[in-house]
């Protein structure tokens, strides 16, 4: 049983048909990547499922609910957590309070914050302990208070990445998380998507232009050219096909990013 | 000493519009114009059922409240859905609308000749005397309402706040409702300026559409740029400066009738000089872009 079904997407602006008819479903606890050169709609589809655009036409289904009829916040609630391609932090707060913002309490009501009830009171430090324990985790430890736009770029990119973990998402959207990251940072992005799924059980849908990365974590991968998914399977079958990919997206594409 | 006592008034009721403006511009990032004409709202109901009822302090305040926080609501639901300029030109709108009112519907405001004669204020059957009683009585308000200010934004509700600020769609797709949380944020912030309102007029004891014009939205922005947006410090500090900055010009011994020209003149330039130094204010954390 698929926790993610996505049934025949489309999706165009004025005569610019930007999707056509996407159809792809996602196992729990797996990684699935969506590859394709750029203009191919992956962003795209991510930004449907996070009902950021609303699609022309067809349907998105995360565990049993329908998520193209709600609102972006809505779907956030569902649980699904999305990063960016640019890291998009909020410069003008701390690394803790960007953190912290991922998190939906009683406390985001001003009663409960006027109030400060016991209820409130505890899962509002227990959230702060969470959130700590995840900047820590990813190096950001010791920069809680500073302003976050004082971080390097890949720092800020594991601070949207707290951001979205703070939310506890079953599904993680993550648009080309290793681009502008070092070896060692990826190495380290890979072994925490890993562990999010294996010991979390957190399913992660993965847009990625480092071929690399694809291949070696990915359960399910989806070539989308133009707008339609041309090829679909396994990353071993992937693999296999890597002259396609190599005809649609020519062999820069193979080598990693640098 | 009476003239002190007139000036720390006057510094009070600022920092409680300044403070709420801090509310909805600083942390929520909304630009509104229509902050002064909803101190007006609030003003006007609590004045008329002081007048026409002779109701006290709390009933009329709670009239204020109410009265001042449905406008707001109306006005949240028309603009907040609108981008940044067209917010502005929204709440400009919404703005002209209560000021024409309190000019044409004379049953109730008395129209451009005001409404006078507001009786001082009284609180459970106990006389507020004009002067430094007052003053003690607006000190504690405004200490209230900057406490309850600062609970607030200390809470998540005051990231989320400034989440939206910062960028609305990543803070839409991390669970906020955009649109809700400013439509409350600028309903608790025309509280504050409900309050603010009745307070001012039981002080001048008289109410005229001119007291709630655009200049008076523009000085509240001033104070809140001066002293510094997204704090408590400032929205004290920036009000005490300009309703302190004028007085001490004339100690300096300028007068005669040039004086207010010089004033207005200095003014500009320490607003200016001010936006391009310290664009943050003197205690702000975050420049209002």
């Amino acid at each position: 049983m698929p926790i993610l079904e996505v049934k025949s997407l489309d999706l165009s602006f004025g005569g610019l048909r930007v999707l056509q008819n996407v159809s792809f479903a996602v196992e729990a606890r797996t990684i699935t990547s969506l590859v394709g050169p750029n203009g191919a709609g992956k962003t795209s589809v991510f930004n449907v499922i996070s009902r950021l655009l609303k699609p022309s036409g067809g349907e998105v289904w995360f565990d049993g609910t329908r998520l193209d009829t709600l609102r972006a916040d809505q779907v956030a609630r569902c649980g699904i957590g999305r990063m960016f391609q640019d890291p998009r932090i909020f410069a003008g707060l701390t690394v803790f309070e960007n953190a912290m913002s991922g998190t939906r309490l009683r406390a985001n009501h001003p009663w409960h914050a006027l109030v400060r009830d016991r209820a409130t009171r505890r899962e509002w430090d227990d959230a702060e302990v969470r959130v700590r324990a995840i900047l820590g985790d990813l190096g950001l430890g010791g920069r809680l208070d500073d302003k976050a736009e004082s971080l390097s770029f890949a720092e800020q990119r594991f601070l949207s990445f707290a951001r979205c973990l703070a939310a506890e998402p079953r599904l993680l959207l993550l648009d080309e998380p290793t681009v502008g990251l070092d070896g060692q940072s990826i190495g380290g992005l890979i072994e925490r998507m890993r562990r999010l799924v294996d010991r979390h059980g957190i399913t992660i849908i993965l847009v990625e232009h480092n071929m690399d990365v694809v291949l070696g974590i990915s359960d399910r991968v989806h070539l989308l050219v133009q707008g339609e998914v041309v090829a679909s399977g396994s990353a071993g079958e992937i693999r296999q096909h890597a002259k396609m990919i190599e005809a649609y997206l020519g062999d820069r594409y193979v080598a990693a990013d640098p | 000493m009476g003239y002190l006592v007139t000036l720390l008034t006057i510094i009070c009721i600022y920092t409680m519009l300044t403070a709420s403006m801090d509310l909805i511009l600083g942390y929520a990032g909304l630009f509104s114009f229509v902050h002064a004409a909803l101190c007006g709202v609030g003003a006007y109901s609590a004045a008329f059922v002081m007048l026409k009822l002779g109701w006290g302090f709390v009933p009329s305040a709670l009239v204020a409240f109410a009265a001042t926080a449905l406008v707001a609501q109306a006005t949240a639901m028309i603009t907040v859905r609108l981008d940044e300029h067209y917010f502005i030109l929204g709440t400009f709108c919404v703005g002209n609308v209560i000021l024409s009112i309190f000019e044409n519907w004379t049953d109730v405001t008395n129209g451009t000749s005001g409404l006078y004669g507001i009786p001082v204020a009284s609180l459970f059957g106990w006389t507020i005397a004009p002067g430094a009683p007052y003053l003690v009585f607006c000190v504690a308000l405004t200490a209230m309402v900057l406490a309850v200010k600062w609970r607030l934004v200390s809470a998540p509700f005051g990231i989320a706040l400034q989440a939206i600020r910062e960028d609305e769609i990543v803070a839409a797709v991390l669970g906020h409702h955009v649109r809700h949380v400013r439509t409350v944020v600028f309903v608790i912030g025309a509280a504050m300026t409900a309050l603010a309102g009745v307070l001012l007029a039981c002080y001048l004891r008289y109410l005229d559409p001119t007291s709630f014009d655009f200049p008076f939205t523009i000085l509240i922005w001033a104070a809140l740029f001066v002293g510094g947006s997204v704090g408590t410090v400032g929205t004290v500090v920036g009000p005490a400066i300009l309703v302190l900055f004028p007085e001490a010009l004339r100690f300096v011994g300028l007068s005669g009738p040039h004086v207010a020209n010089v004033q207005q003149a200095l003014y500009g330039i320490l607003l200016i000089l001010l936006m391009m130094f310290r664009p943050q204010g003197f205690f702000g954390h975050h420049s209002v872009r």
